[in-house]
């Protein structure tokens, strides 16, 4: 029965989606506002159901209950109980319902913070009604998570993908969820806006309060998401160009250049349209994500086996969703056309470049991730775009990016760029040392620009902070953007010293066989069989000595989950002195040899020290209280 | 004739399209080298396929066809398609999920035996996953014949 409650719940939550949308279009029209209130009260309940309903699935796969077909597909009773509830968004219909859930938390953030007779709040409000509604429609009629599995019901559940079973997925989906499907408040808000033709203060600040905790949410599980598969996909690579990664990386792109433009619109009330353009972007994006990971259209290596019929459901969603707010945007956007004009130096010039590259980087990614897809829906075959594409078009502009981020903290709005000639000459000296040892010491032409570059940016926030009067006066988000740069600096290192200087051993061994990299040599010391509750295996057990002396024992595993007979390589990592040494077991081969990957990684967890880094920037943005929307209670 | 400020802003706009002409032509040109196409087993037994590019390649990997070679990594294997069967080799570690009568897409260069010569061979995270241009390649085969 507690399945067809969840199922029942989802209808209701359906019901009264439109039942929202509709009163809160009657209440803008005839200025009713009983009305507004029963929209109020009809979404709070709609927001809540929904998470019921999630609790449903949750406590169906808790209790494993097999009758239900995603939980026959997903879980086992073997499984810990904290994999049992995670594997509710294993699946494609739980995933598809946290989506929901997560949306649900937001709306009823914004229903909460925001005045249920604000006017121009009302047509969001509408707008989140339909959403709410076809994202409801989407989850019931082609991926109903509640469908029974009768009449016969199985003795023992399919388990989850061993692959899913990591701390990893407890974390990763909610993250990221919450990053994506956040974008969706800026953009009914900007509908709003875009309505009204008037673009007040409050709605301003409160814009870019979901703006900044979305973005580093999402910053969060990208982050994760890459520490994830460099764990545990046993490749030793943290980024692959991946359809499924890059679905997440062009809401991010979107959401960057977002939070640079909201605050212009605040700070000097201008690049409203622009603004404007770029929330509809940002959620449009969000659900072209979700398109491209559930659908399945694009051959990718994270993605599972998904349905297209799903995928022209979403996309059907996107245009609709979409295509109307841009045709609002063509027709109203006129309305927000200011005579504006700032020295193409002050810092306004310095945030539209940073705008103009983010958007392009996000055209670019957008280029090689959907041209595929474009190529087979005109019939011109198949085709896949490598990731030397990507590397290509996106290292040069994230130099850039990097070159102009540090002018950016000293510049000042509407005045042009102030040249110090002693810190020029300064920094010019600097370089020139660096470049000479640089030569000296044969460094890559990449990693001496990034290095340089790094020095670049730390320099002129160090010089910016240091003649800053009144520091403990300064706002969090000042702090915060300070703390984001540098963690654009701390991944950018990262990524230039550890692709240039990592060392990878893919090889064949016996036990008593030694790889030597650098200053370390692994020996295979011995190989042993090991059982887990779900999965059975060999350990490997690697003697690293570092300079002649003991290091450490790694314990590589790979691993034979039993109910999926799916195989698995459990990667042993070690952190000696910021090299990153990473062993995988991957393969047997004939006389008791292994095929084993054996990596040496200088520097690489900076990447994720700098997202997280980045994360914390905006979440320091996102705590100012100078941006605390206060409320306006304004009858309708 | 164009005042200065008409004139400003038409330097501009020229910088603007021929910037942006400039970075499409790169973007495009970058994306043009590094495009991979797919092809079938029976596509690349016809010799429709180019010799000497990087191609990719999806099949079922043949029973019994794969073959360790020496102590290091190389391992050749063959991909059907349910009407021919290609020879593939690698030098490096498979993934997790490859396994005989699996399928898996393979990307590479044909050397002049057409056999292909893979840099990476991609199956998915997926034991009931079937790559998406194999199931359909050989869907239409089967309608075909």
């Amino acid at each position: 029965m507690i399945p067809e409650a969840g199922h029942f719940i989802l209808l209701l939550a359906a019901m009264l989606a439109l039942l929202s949308a509709g009163a809160a279009s009657y209440a803008y029209n005839k200025h009713s506002n009983v009305a507004a209130l029963l929209a109020q009260r009809s979404a709070l309940a709609m927001s809540g159901f929904v998470i019921v309903s999630l609790g449903i699935l949750l406590y169906s796969f808790y209790k494993v209950d097999l009758t239900v077909t995603t939980v026959y597909q997903h879980a086992h009773a073997t499984l810990p109980w904290y994999y049992r509830l995670t594997a509710a968004w294993g699946s494609h219909e739980g995933s598809m319902l946290l989506w929901l859930s997560i949306l649900s938390l937001w709306s009823l953030v914004f229903l909460i913070n925001t005045d249920y007779s604000n006017r121009l709040l009302l047509i969001s409000r509408v707008a989140l009604g339909i959403i709410f509604f076809g994202l409801l429609a989407f989850v019931i009629f082609t991926s109903n998570p509640f469908t029974r599995h009768l009449p016969v019901t199985p003795l023992q559940g399919l388990d989850l993908n061993p692959l899913l079973q990591d701390p990893g997925m407890i974390l990763h989906p909610p993250l990221l969820y919450i990053g994506y499907v956040g974008f969706a408040l800026p953009f009914v808000m900007a509908i709003a806006v875009l309505w009204q033709g008037e673009f007040p203060e409050d709605i301003k600040r409160l814009m870019r309060k979901y703006i900044l905790f979305a973005w580093a949410f999402l910053t969060l599980g990208i982050t994760l998401g890459s520490f994830w598969a460099y764990y545990e996909l046993g490749w030793g690579g943290w980024w692959f160009w991946d359809p499924v990664e890059n679905a997440s990386l062009l809401p991010w792109l979107a959401g960057a250049a977002l939070l640079h433009s909201i605050n212009v619109s605040n700070n000097r009330k201008i690049f409203y349209g622009w603004t404007l353009l770029l929330c509809i972007l940002a959620f449009a994006l969000s659900l072209l994500g979700t398109f491209l990971v559930r659908s399945g259209v694009l051959t990718s290596v994270h993605s599972f086996a998904n349905d297209p019929e799903r995928g022209m459901f979403i996309l059907l969603l996107l245009a609709l969703y979409t295509l109307p707010a841009l045709l609002l945007f063509a027709v109203r956007a006129g309305r927000f056309a200011q005579k504006s004009s700032f020295p193409s130096t002050s810092r306004e010039g310095f945030l539209l470049l940073n705008n103009i590259l983010f958007i392009v980087m996000m055209a670019t990614v957008l280029l090689g991730t959907v041209y595929p897809l474009l190529i087979e829906g005109l019939g011109l075959g198949f085709i896949s775009v490598g990731a030397p594409y990507f590397n290509t078009v996106i290292v040069p502009i994230v130099l850039i990016l990097a070159f102009a981020l540090g002018f950016a903290p000293l510049s000042t709005w509407l005045k042009p760029y102030k040249k110090n000639t002693k810190i020029m000459v300064s920094l010019l000296l600097v370089a020139v040392m660096l470049i000479g040892l640089a030569l000296l010491i044969n460094m890559p032409f990449l990693v001496t620009l990034t290095v340089l570059l790094s020095l670049w940016i730390v320099s002129h926030s160090l010089i910016e902070i240091a003649n800053k009067k009144n520091k403990a006066k300064a706002p969090l988000s000042y702090w915060g953007m300070h703390i984001a740069h540098v963690g654009v600096v701390v991944t950018m290192l990262g990524v230039a010293v550890s692709s240039h200087y990592k060392v990878e051993r893919d090889v064949s061994m016996g036990v008593g066989d030694t790889v030597t990299i650098h200053d370390y040599r692994f020996t295979l010391a011995s190989l042993q069989p090991i059982k887990g509750p779900n999965y059975a295996g060999e350990q490997a057990l690697f003697d690293v000595q570092y300079k002649d002396k003991a290091l450490a024992l790694m314990k590589p595993e790979k691993r034979l989950y039993s109910p999926r007979d799916m195989a698995l390589s459990q990667t042993a990592i070690k952190d000696h002195r910021g090299r990153d040494l990473y062993i995988a077991l991957s393969e047997p081969l004939d006389n008791g040899r292994w095929a084993v990957r054996i990596h040496y990684k200088p520097m690489v967890r900076w990447i994720w020290y700098g997202g997280v880094l980045i994360a914390l920037g905006a979440l320091l943005a996102w705590f100012d209280k100078k941006y605390l929307a206060r409320r306006r209670y304004e009858k309708v | 004739m164009m005042n200065a400020k008409q004139k400003k802003r038409c330097y501009i706009t020229v910088g603007i399209i021929l910037a942006s002409a400039a970075v499409v032509a790169l973007v495009l040109l970058a994306l043009n080298e590094n495009i991979h196409l797919y092809y079938t087993p029976t596509e690349i037994a016809q010799e429709q396929a180019p010799v000497n590019r990087p191609i990719r390649m999806g099949g079922i990997v043949v029973p019994g066809s794969v073959q360790r070679q020496g102590e290091g990594l190389l391992v050749a294997f063959d991909l059907t398609d349910g009407l021919n069967e290609i020879t593939v080799s690698y030098d490096g570690i498979l993934p997790d999920l490859f396994r005989e009568g699996q399928g898996i897409v393979a990307t590479g260069q044909l050397d002049n035996n057409y056999k292909l010569v893979a840099s990476q061979v991609l199956a998915k995270h997926d034991e009931s996953y079937m790559p998406k241009e194999v199931e359909q390649s050989m869907r239409a085969q089967y309608n075909d014949s």
